[in-house]
């Protein structure tokens, strides 16, 4: 019995090929007839019809005269309303926008640091750094000399296009400039948001596994670059280098994928080359 | 979690949608959400009573009605159904192919009084 979903398909246990690979994530849709989710309180009917699971909260109160009022808007139109008016803003400013995700520690600020170093003298570049607390990385971002905002989510696990917008509002980047926002550490909830980028950058670090873009697969198939970070530490691990390129094939084939060294400085002249190019556009 | 600000953007609308009809009380709430959508329904319905407190959603049923998944190859323009997430064309076997629908979360009706 498959272990992620309780069906009876075999799972192979070794990853070769795309459709091996997939195996791994493809058992996170109800088969027909399967409802997918038990209800929060117990007794709940899960009525299944057609293509359509309902899943239901607690019974409303008894009948009385009402009207059914219909909406047909997404939920996400908000995000979606400040993300579009962000692109709009940075399209007509001439400002390339990178939005860099990954989990914590894989080693963002620790590019953005090196970047912003080698770079400063031929590209203006801003950054907007999200994190829960602190404002550790902004103090190391600032420290090269580059202006930057630090937005503290609190309990905030991503950050949104409102927040995006408020930043802009008061660390307005310039024209013809590069502006990196650093996302909240997190390979789950950043990729259900929009911020208005150009480019998303997800980052992995070798020290993760090779796997993870199987395991997290929502965030990698958004990427327009992967940043494969830390290759410095390779010889010191039991890292599948095409296995993890197999991985990232199977989620999204059409992710730029950059092997690199933020502290070696392995791999950053690609990166280099790949940010001079969208500063000239 | 992320659905706890989605479920606040929902009650937001919700309450936008209710005072703009006159409505008193809202009893239940429909909304459509696809497999592809990065969001967890049993997320939502966990933090819907909590963000819907004190506001005109307060204690509705709140009903998710799942929907297909459809995609478009780009090579064969063949439209097809989704079952897997990652799934290659079923006629020319293309990767990566299109999707038509099924990332969607949208509040579809409200029954109010």
């Amino acid at each position: 019995m498959c272990g992620i979903c309780g069906c009876s398909e075999e799972v192979t246990t070794q990853a070769t090929s795309r459709q091996s690979l997939l195996n791994y994530i493809g058992h996170t849709q109800p088969r027909s007839g399967m409802a997918l989710l038990q209800p929060l309180l117990p007794g709940q009917e899960v009525p299944i019809s057609g293509d359509t699971t309902a899943l239901l909260s607690a019974a409303g109160s008894p009948a009385e005269s009402t009207r059914l009022i219909q909406v047909e808007r997404s939920i996400q139109d908000k995000n979606n309303h400040f993300a579009k008016r962000n692109r709009e803003y940075f399209q007509h400013n001439h400002i390339a926008v990178l939005n860099l995700l990954s989990s914590p520690g894989s080693g963002k600020t620790t590019l953005l640091v090196k970047t912003l170093t080698q770079l400063k003298q031929q590209i203006e570049m801003f950054v907007i750094e999200g994190d829960q607390q602190t404002q550790i990385d902004a103090d190391r971002i600032r420290a090269t000399g580059a202006a930057v905002l630090q937005v503290n989510t609190g309990k905030g696990c991503h950050l949104d296009a409102a927040q995006v917008g408020t930043a802009c509002a008061a660390l307005a980047p310039s024209p013809k400039s590069i502006l990196f926002i650093e996302n909240v550490g997190n390979l789950v909830c950043p990729a259900a948001f929009d911020l208005g980028e150009q480019v998303r950058v997800v980052m992995l670090s070798v020290t993760e596994g090779e796997d993870k873009p199987l395991k997290y697969p929502d965030i990698f198939e958004t990427a327009d670059i992967v940043l494969l970070n830390k290759c410095d530490l390779l010889p010191y691990l039991e890292f599948d280098r095409a296995q993890c390129l197999a991985a990232i094939e199977a989620v999204n084939p059409r992710a730029q994928v950059i092997w690199m060294s933020a502290t070696s400085g392995l791999g950053l002249s690609q990166w280099y080359d790949f940010l001079e190019g969208i500063s000239r556009v | 979690m992320h659905e706890l600000s989605l479920c606040r953007d929902l009650v937001a609308m919700v309450a936008e949608v209710a005072a703009a009809e006159n409505a008193t009380k809202v009893k239940t709430i429909s909304l459509e959400l696809g497999p592809f959508a990065h969001i967890e329904p049993n997320s939502i319905l966990f933090c819907f009573d909590a963000v819907a407190e004190g506001t005109l959603a307060a204690g509705a049923k709140l009903e998710i009605i799942r929907t297909p998944a459809r995609a478009l190859c780009p090579k064969c323009r063949h439209q097809q159904m989704l079952t897997e997430r990652f799934q290659s064309c079923e006629l020319c076997d293309y990767f990566p192919i299109e999707l038509v629908n099924g990332n969607e979360f949208v509040l579809k009706s409200l029954e109010v009084c």
